[in-house]
C-alpha cells in the first residue's frame, strides 16, 4: 500500500511513509528523550531498535499511518506524524514529533502539518482530522490554534504529566474548511 | 497598569514599540511556538497562578494578554485591600 500515498513535498520538508530502514540509532534516541517525548505516549516506554521496528512495522498504510518528516535541504529524518483512520467515518487522529531539537520553533509543524492535511483531504479522502494534545503542552497548542483548528472541547484532567493531572484538548480540522483556507 | 506588549516583547525579545497593540499570533513573526510557550509562563509568572485550559486556549492577541492581566492583578489587588 505504501506506493498508493505520494511523497509530499512541503518546501522545506518533504513527507513520505517510513519503512524498516528508517529505524536509525538517531530515531531511537528521540523516543528515550525524556524532553522530546515529555507530552507524548511513548515517554511511558523504554524504546530499543526491536520495539521501534515493530512499532512502524504496525502501520498497514491502509487506516494506520507513519509518516517520517524529512529535511530536504540534508534528507535528514526529523520527526514523525503518526495517522489513524476510521475508513468507516472518513476521520483520522493524527500526533506529531519532532525529534531532532534543533528544528523547535523553525515552524516546522505547521509547514509539515499542511502537507498532511493535504493527504488527509485529498488522497485518503478524509472529512475530518483530529488532534487532542496536552493543554500543557503549549507550544503545540500555539500550532493548532495559529491553524485555524476548531477547538471541540476540553478533556478535564485526561492526563498525566508531570505528576499532575492535566487537560486535554480536542482540536479539529475540516476538510471544507481547509480547501477553503487554502484556497483563499 | 501592566501593558501586555511590555509582557509579550519581554518574552519574544523585541521593543514594546513593536508590538502593535492590535496585533495578533498571526501579525509578530517572532510570536511562534516556543516564544508563545515563553510569554505563557511569563504571563503567570507576573500574575501568580497557573492558567487555566479556557484561558490558555483564549491566548492569541496582545488583548487577550491585557484582559487576563487585567483580571488577574485587579482580583489580586482585590484581596490585598480586603486583608
Amino acid at each position: 500500500m505504501t506506493e498508493q500515498i505520494p511523497t509530499i513535498d512541503t518546501g522545506r520538508f518533504v513527507l513520505r511513509c517510513l519503512t524498516e530502514d528508517d529505524v536509525t540509532d538517531r530515531y531511537i534516541s528521540w523516543l528515550n528523550d525524556p524532553e522530546v517525548t515529555r507530552y507524548l505516549q511513548a515517554r511511558n516506554s523504554k524504546h530499543n531498535h526491536d520495539s521501534t521496528l515493530a512499532y512502524v512495522k504496525n502501520h498497514n498504510n491502509i487506516d494506520k499511518f507513519l509518516f517520517g518528516i524529512f529535511d530536504k535541504s540534508k534528507d535528514m529524518h526529523i520527526g514523525n506524524f503518526s495517522l489513524s483512520v476510521s475508513l468507516v467515518h472518513k476521520t483520522g487522529i493524527q500526533g506529531v514529533m519532532i525529534g531532532d531539537k534543533e528544528y523547535w520553533g523553525q515552524g516546522v509543524i505547521l509547514e509539515a502539518r499542511a502537507g498532511l492535511l493535504d493527504i488527509c483531504f485529498g488522497e485518503l479522502g478524509l472529512f475530518k482530522v483530529n488532534g487532542l494534545p496536552l493543554a500543557s503542552n503549549l507550544p503545540a497548542v500555539f500550532n493548532y490554534k495559529r491553524q485555524a483548528w476548531v477547538v471541540e472541547g476540553i478533556q478535564s484532567k485526561q492526563y498525566l504529566c508531570d505528576g499532575k493531572r492535566v487537560d486535554g484538548i480536542h482540536f479539529s480540522m475540516f476538510r471544507d474548511f481547509w480547501l477553503e483556507k487554502k484556497h483563499a | 497598569m501592566l501593558d501586555a506588549r511590555n509582557v509579550l516583547a519581554d518574552a519574544l525579545n523585541m521593543q514594546a514599540e513593536d508590538v502593535p497593540e492590535e496585533a495578533s499570533m498571526d501579525d509578530v513573526p517572532e510570536w511562534d511556538s516556543l516564544g508563545h510557550m515563553r510569554v505563557v509562563l511569563l504571563l503567570e509568572e507576573i500574575i501568580g497562578r497557573s492558567l487555566n485550559t479556557e484561558e490558555i486556549l483564549s491566548l492569541d492577541s496582545v488583548q487577550s494578554f491585557q484582559h487576563i492581566l487585567d483580571e488577574s492583578l485587579t482580583v489580586a489587588s482585590q484581596v490585598g485591600e480586603g486583608s
